[in-house]
């Protein structure tokens, strides 16, 4: 299942039990397409004018309205900034951006439709949170608790069809805030989000086999950060890798490595990510493997984490 | 003062009428001033609006100042936002905002900013950066019409700020939209930060641009108040958003002002004070 056709049935939900709520796309209608089959008057195309997307939006909701936005991520988040600071985000207006193809789901299509810094970008406007969920039903979650909290939530979506395997003692309701754990190991401590979940459930199978069991926590709220559960986690690891579908500056890895600092927290600590910017195109799949965000990059990480901190620990 | 009834709103102002809106204009515009000798300002971009807003607050917009909470009444949204002193003048005027918080207006700490800002009485949305108005107003206008609402938008652009591009994007979805009661008046005093708005980055044929967008457009004099008055009741009854070209003159009402880059934006000394009062009490 796709998070954007799992999101599609979650927004016409919303227009059902909401009858004020409007939607608006930027000649972006895919994912409103069971609301506009319900509610065609509540769905606005405001044409390929992402700055306008928000205006319009920021305009709707001053009644108290709740509106979703959706775009391709890279141009309403760029495009639209301002107008998500000032006239959205400034007021905490009710709107849920829901951003389509975030990361490098559009790897193929060329640098321009990449978006490797979007969760840096959101976390800068004041007031608005940021979900980045891991697959289909974590995105459904995602939207569920935007749609019903105050104030604005960007809402990453990506490209990914793989639903990721949760442990057998998952909830069944599990708050969509503090994901919660989907592989158990006390040697290292693996802080993951987005596409990369799924990789490093993949990496735990693999090192499983060989003795290395990693304990793995997927983050898909980057704001509300759940700090409580993290600090906990990395208290009680021995060693840290943070992995992530997004540029060094201001993601998953730099927001760990500040808490690592603000609670005193010593522990090696080893960061995956896209780097600076991804300046090629290419399949997702291909551009992991090449950012060395991918199954193969996290096993060799742990790997070196574990022996460092094993020949840390004797004497 | 202000009427519900569409028909009061519509007839010709009497004289009468034209004559009480000029003492308010006269009003706002020493406000303006006095304002201005206390701090540094946009004095002259305030002043080419004190007509505009005038006439909007004293004639046209439904509001109700003891109760704007509500929701209920019109609403204006000034996307120029450098004219704050004019706006936060009005407001002063029309009984919306407290003398005792204007007053501060121009001193260190004071609670108005030198851009309006959301929170202040009477104050819908922080502007200051060009080019959001108009579609906040079309957004507005949207929800009025789904929510069956005969509130009215009205927004007043800077000509210079025209230049941004997001006022065409909205232009272009509002005329799509039809969306309507939405009245933008332009105030084309013909100056902008650098200089002449024709010798930045030319606007004109400005009337036939918001026409070709699909908006019903008026030409008026900004400062002639039967004019702005016929100009506003028409596009208040268009079918489609209505432009409103309102032809100003930057610094007006204070001749050594009109016109002169260096007001765009200043601090008055008590001399310049005296003089531009005596002049403003002498019109």
């Amino acid at each position: 299942m796709d998070m954007r056709n799992a999101v599609a049935d979650e927004i016409a939900e919303a227009g059902r039990r909401d009858a004020r709520l409007v939607s608006i796309g930027a000649d972006t209608r895919l994912i409103f397409k069971h609301f506009i089959e319900l509610f065609p008057e509540r769905f606005v195309d405001v044409g390929i004018a992402e700055a306008t997307a928000f205006g319009v939006a920021a305009g709707l909701a001053r009644s108290g309205r709740c509106v979703i936005v959706s775009a391709i991520a890279a141009f309403l988040l760029r495009r639209g900034l301002e107008q998500l600071r000032i006239d959205i985000a400034e007021p905490m207006l009710r709107v849920v951006i829901l951003g389509v193809g975030g990361g490098i789901s559009y790897g193929p299509l060329g640098t321009t439709h990449l978006f490797c810094e979007d969760l840096a970008l959101a976390r800068l406007v004041p007031n608005l949170s940021v979900l980045a969920p891991f697959d289909a039903i974590d995105a459904k979650r995602a939207f569920q608790w935007a749609i019903k909290t105050p104030g604005p939530t960007y809402i990453r979506l990506i490209s990914s069809e793989r639903l990721v395997p949760r442990l057998p003692s998952s909830s069944s309701d599990p708050n969509p805030l503090v994901a919660e754990k989907l592989h158990e190991g006390a040697d290292a401590l693996v802080l993951v989000a987005g596409r990369c979940v799924l990789e490093a459930v993949t990496a735990a199978g693999e090192l499983a086999e060989t003795g290395v069991m990693i304990g793995v926590r997927p983050v898909t709220s980057l704001r509300p950060f759940p700090t409580e559960t993290i600090v906990d986690d990395i208290r009680r690891s021995k060693c840290v890798l943070t992995v992530e579908e997004h540029v060094h500056l201001g993601g998953l890895g730099a927001t760990v490595a500040e808490l690592m600092i603000q609670f005193s927290i010593v522990r090696p600590l080893v960061r995956l990510d896209l780097g600076e910017a991804v300046t090629r195109h290419g399949s997702p799949e291909a551009l992991m493997r090449s950012c060395g965000v991918d199954a193969g990059a996290i096993v060799s990480a742990v790997r070196g984490l574990v022996a460092s901190s094993r020949a840390r620990s004797t004497p | 003062m202000v009427s519900n009834d569409k028909q009061a709103i519509e007839r010709p102002l009497s004289s009468a009428e034209v004559a009480e809106l000029e003492l308010h204009a006269r009003s706002i515009r020493r406000y303006i001033l006095e304002a201005a000798a206390r701090g540094r300002q946009h004095i002259g971009s305030a002043l080419s609006i004190v007509d505009i807003l005038t006439i909007l607050y004293f004639r046209h917009l439904r509001l109700d100042p003891s109760n704007l909470e509500s929701g209920a009444g019109d609403r204006f949204l000034l996307s120029k936002g450098h004219g704050a002193s004019a706006l936060y003048a009005t407001l002063l005027e029309r009984g919306i905002l407290a003398k005792e918080i204007f007053s501060t207006f121009g001193l260190p700490d004071s609670r108005l900013c030198g851009h309006p800002t959301a929170g202040t009485p009477g104050v819908e949305i922080s502007t200051g950066s060009l080019g959001h108005g108009l579609a906040i107003a079309a957004g507005m206008a949207l929800g009025a019409r789904l929510d069956r609402s005969p509130m009215r938008v009205v927004v007043c652009l800077g000509d210079g700020e025209l230049n941004e591009g997001s006022n065409w994007e909205a232009a272009l979805f509002s005329a799509h939209q039809k969306l309507a009661p939405l009245v933008a008046i332009v105030d084309r005093n013909g100056l902008q930060q650098e200089g002449p708005t024709e010798e930045v980055a030319s606007l004109e044929p400005l009337a036939h641009k918001w026409e070709s967008f699909g908006w019903s457009v008026c030409c008026v004099c900004g400062h002639d108040f039967p004019a702005l008055h016929a100009a506003l009741s028409a596009s208040f009854s268009s079918k489609r958003p209505a432009a409103v070209i309102a032809k100003t003159t930057k610094g007006r009402g204070v001749s050594f002002m009109e016109n002169r880059m260096e007001w765009h934006m200043a601090q008055l000394s008590g001399s310049e004070l005296d003089r531009a009062l005596l002049e403003l009490n002498q019109n």
